[in-house]
């Protein structure tokens, strides 16, 4: 019988910055996530780090949150964003007096805005259209959310704590009124297994509900969906933010070599099974073009949804989406339900998910009588990167690569550098677009990882293969022949699960309307279909 | 200027492209004939097998005028239309076909035949273990093992597909080592299996010199693109037609037909530096199913000599006609044989069309 202090489960940014925030205190915990690392709204949002900027009219509190997570997350994780700055732009079809309202909200709160006249924005951003009325810049960033996700956790393991994926929870167990351990099953393999703990950490997202339903409790979850478009260029260089009451498709954020629109915002019954409609994104990309009207010839390579779990505090249930408090609260269910050791964590954002895990583990810490302080507001999630190891890189591999893979890897690439010199084949770049090597998916792919992998998908999910334009079309399969070679599966597990790789990736590509993605997605079906007689859209 | 004269424009250089451009020099005796086309066909993925003919005779004039093609530009196809074979790719399946390239037929299964899988160590595209592996499970009779060569680097470097077929045709010493190599290999098997890597232009009679020199048979498998058997079947296609007098111009997209008065009277081509018009007597699209935008007012429907019909069933010109995927979507990739039979057909009805033409 295995023995923790904490059980986690759910394994977004926020269950594995909780996980890394109690291995800093010292607390034994493990997080139990049911598929792969950021599956959920982590994964499937922006990639935005908030300033603050867009809810300063609406929510003084919530801004102000952000703006100060924003400045500590440039401190802690300077590799896991790309800190480009961003423009809140004042379109004439806009309301004007929203743009004073926004305005003043922003001063009150300190957040540092500095206006533009609409030569000077348009001369920073060609793109935008030539008839806006000016533009403000704020402090917003892009934040690789799988890298985020993936440094909280491999600091936590480096710490003691352990990663879990592929474990659904079944049962939450207890002893009259006490949490006692939770029953959990690998959702590959099915294998039965259970933990004892002292406390459970709900951070379930999107799957809240169900998590506490299986303490017999109820979290009252509303889940929102919002779907989102990839473009597969910066058409801007500078999150752009359209200066209004926060609506659909009003944020553009450079995302790496690609750039994201989003959001629509419709509640839906649950977080499985997330499907963006026809209309739904015809209406994102007209509000997209009215945004930056080259996003009419533009290429869109992937199509996704994700959910916002929204926390609908009793009587608050009639609000819509966007009026429901983007904050996030703790629920102490021995307090509020006679259970003592279960916690939720609830709503939320992306941005705010250290300040998240930092409340939950204060009231984690004083129930299990530790009296440990949160560190994670200072301490860097990564070491610094010694200077010859980067040097070492740099004479390995081609300049693009190795400035590439100094954010993803860090001190890690020590390890990189030993595996290209013992075999110099293993430079080999498999993925152009995120200029990923042999090397690199290598060591993701090693027994010994931090944070292991078990398909081909956790392995973009690790180092961003696949994310580019081929949509892993062809370095997917270089990525299921590696695996197959370190003897992470053998041939025919390695063949399956790059059946189920390209049903997710073609998935993705399903609904895009025209242009060269549907050429490329045509390219997929045809290779792996009639030219290869391997699989087809629709076969299991 | 950038304005020139056809008898025919075909615009496409998929196998319905090259089908129907063959067959147009073959039947017009002297006509001046143009292929314009943006890329490759996408049969050049899977290597140009023929597994479907869409119902039409196996005995059929398209085909057998294919063959007479592929046979003249030094890519000849080995098969039968009437019985079906099983080909082993990269991924460890069995591709059924009825006719291909003969570098890829040589691979088919034949009951009771070792077969040695041979992977290039550096070339990390192709796994010969995993082929073998797969294919050994499928029980379709024949043994495969894999087996490992060594070919000598460029500059250290890891190997790619494109890298040996280009030294393949230009290397007479690395076509040795290759041989010498895969000698060693073929003394314990019937036949040896390689990733497709014998030259973007080499033609049968060197396929055939490098088999004696191994000492069995060589049979290729289509790479993941690139793939060189695809390259090789287009390359030496096109060369072919070239040597039979059509201007050929590839790389540039045809952006719009110009049509007039139920006439069209030829291309616009998006050419680097300026725009170019070919004025054309016919013009037959066989651009692929992404270039319907070229059609405005096209129903999707078309008259029995492929000429695409508007909504009220009027041809949208009377010397436009459609080949390919364009116009039977089952002609996609997978469809060559559709795609062979519609070119071939496109050809003829064209200059039936310019004969009717003459003779008023």
């Amino acid at each position: 019988m295995d023995r923790t202090q904490v059980v986690i489960i759910g394994g977004g940014a926020t269950g594995a910055g909780i996980l890394w925030d109690l291995s800093l205190r010292g607390i034994a915990a493990v997080l139990l996530e049911k598929r792969d690392l950021a599956n959920g709204a982590t994964g499937r949002c922006h990639g935005l780090l908030h300033s603050g900027a867009r809810y300063a009219v609406k929510d003084a509190e919530a801004a102000r949150e952000c703006l100060r997570e924003n400045r500590i997350l440039k401190t802690i994780a300077p590799h896991c964003i790309h800190d480009v700055g961003g423009l809140f732009v004042r379109y004439p079809q806009d309301d004007p007096a929203f743009f004073t309202a926004w305005d003043r909200a922003c001063a009150d709160i300190g957040l540092p805005t500095a206006p533009l006249s609409a030569a000077e924005a348009l001369d920073l951003e060609p793109n935008l259209p030539s008839g806006i009325l000016g533009a403000s810049t704020c402090p917003d960033a892009h934040v690789d959310v799988f890298q985020l996700t993936l440094s909280n956790l491999q600091a936590a393991v480096a710490r003691g704590g352990r990663f879990r994926a592929y474990a659904e929870v079944t049962a939450i167990e207890r002893r009259g009124g006490q949490v006692t351990g939770v029953r959990f099953r690998d959702t590959l393999s099915g294998d039965e297994d259970s933990i004892d703990c002292e406390m459970v950490v709900n951070a379930g997202g999107g799957w809240a509900q169900q998590v506490a339903a299986l303490a017999g409790l109820h979290v009252p979850v509303r889940c929102d969906k919002g779907s989102l478009l990839v473009l597969n260029h910066n058409l801007v260089t500078r999150v752009v933010n359209r200066c209004r009451k926060p609506g659909d498709a009003d944020i553009l954020v450079p995302a790496g070599p690609v750039c994201i629109l989003g959001t629509s915002s419709i509640t839906v019954s649950g977080p499985e099974g997330l499907r963006a409609e026809t209309d739904e994104i015809e209406a994102l990309l007209k509000l997209g073009t009215e945004l930056v009207p080259c996003m009419a010839e533009s290429r869109v390579l992937r199509i996704f949804s994700g959910v916002r779990p929204l926390y609908v505090p009793q009587g608050a249930d009639k609000a819509g989406g966007r009026e429901i408090s983007r904050g996030f609260a703790l629920l102490d269910h021995g307090v509020e339900d006679n259970l003592d050791g279960f916690v939720s964590i609830v709503g939320g954002k992306l941005t705010t998910y250290r300040l998240m895990a930092e409340k939950t583990c204060d009231l984690v810490a004083s129930r299990l009588g530790v009296d440990e302080p949160c560190r994670t507001a200072e301490t860097p999630l990564r070491p610094p990167t010694p200077e010859a190891v980067t040097r070492k890189i740099r004479h390995l591999l081609p300049a693009q690569a190795a400035s590439i893979v100094e954010r993803r890897l860090g001190p890690a690439m020590a390890q990189l550098a030993e595996r290209i010199e013992a075999d110099p084949d293993m430079a080999e770049i498999l993925c152009e677009c995120e200029q990923v090597t042999r090397a690199e998916v290598a060591m993701v792919m090693a027994v010994d990882a931090k944070v292991p992998v078990r398909t081909i998908n956790d392995v973009g999910r690790r180092c961003r293969l696949g994310f580019g334009s081929c949509q892993g079309t062809f370095c997917g399969y270089r990525a299921m022949l590696e695996g197959y070679r370190q003897g992470l599966w053998p041939a025919e597990a390695a063949a399956a699960d790059f059946k189920r790789y390209l049903d997710e990736r073609w998935k993705g590509q399903a609904q895009i309307p025209n242009g060269k993605q549907l050429e490329q997605l045509m390219l997929s079906h045809d290779l792996f279909g009639p030219s290869h007689h391997f699989h087809s859209d629709g076969e299991g | 200027m950038g304005r020139q004269t056809f008898d025919l424009v075909v615009v496409g250089a998929g196998l319905a492209g090259l089908a129907a451009t063959a067959t147009a020099v073959a039947a017009s005796g002297g006509a001046r004939v143009a292929l314009v086309h943006a890329g490759l066909g996408t049969f050049v993925y899977g290597a140009g097998g023929v597994a479907d003919l869409g119902g039409v005779a196996a005995d059929h004039p398209a085909v057998r005028d294919f063959r007479a093609l592929v046979d003249a530009a030094g890519v000849p196809y080995d098969g039968d239309l009437g019985q079906s074979q099983l080909l082993p790719t990269i991924l460890g399946t069995l591709l059924p076909v009825n006719l291909a390239p003969r570098s890829l037929w040589n691979g088919r299964v034949r009951s009771g035949t070792r077969a040695a899988v041979v992977g290039i160590a550096g070339l990390s595209a192709f796994d010969a273990d995993f082929v073998a592996e797969r294919l050994n499970r499928l029980a379709c009779g024949c043994c495969y093992q894999a087996r490992r060569i060594e070919l000598p680097r460029q500059d250290g470097l890891p190997h790619s597909v494109l890298e040996l077929a280009n030294r393949f045709d230009r290397d007479p010493a690395f076509r040795q080592t290759l041989a010498e190599q895969l000698r060693r290999v073929a003394a314990d098997y019937d036949v040896v299996l390689i990733p497709a890597i014998l030259g973007q232009w080499s033609d049968a009679g060197q396929m055939a010199e490098l088999e004696t020199a191994v000492g069995c048979p060589v049979a290729e498998m289509a790479t993941l693109p690139p793939s060189v058997a695809g390259l090789r079947l287009s390359n030496r296609l096109l060369a072919h037609l070239r040597g039979q007098g059509v201007d050929i111009f590839g790389g540039y997209p045809v952006t719009a037909l110009e049509v007039e008065n139920a006439r069209c009277r030829g291309v616009h081509v998006a050419t680097p530096g300026h725009a170019r018009h070919f004025a054309a007597s016919a013009v037959i699209l066989a651009s692929g199913p992404h270039s319907a935008n070229l059609l405005p007012g096209w129903s999707g429907d078309q008259d029995s000599r492929r000429r695409p019909l508007d909504h009220q069933g009027r041809f949208l010109a009377d010397n436009l006609y459609l080949a390919g995927a364009l116009a039977d979507p089952e002609a996609r990739h997978g469809g060559n044989g559709r795609a062979i039979v519609g070119g071939h057909g496109a050809a003829l009805a064209a200059f039936e069309r310019e004969d009717d033409h003459a003779t008023h």
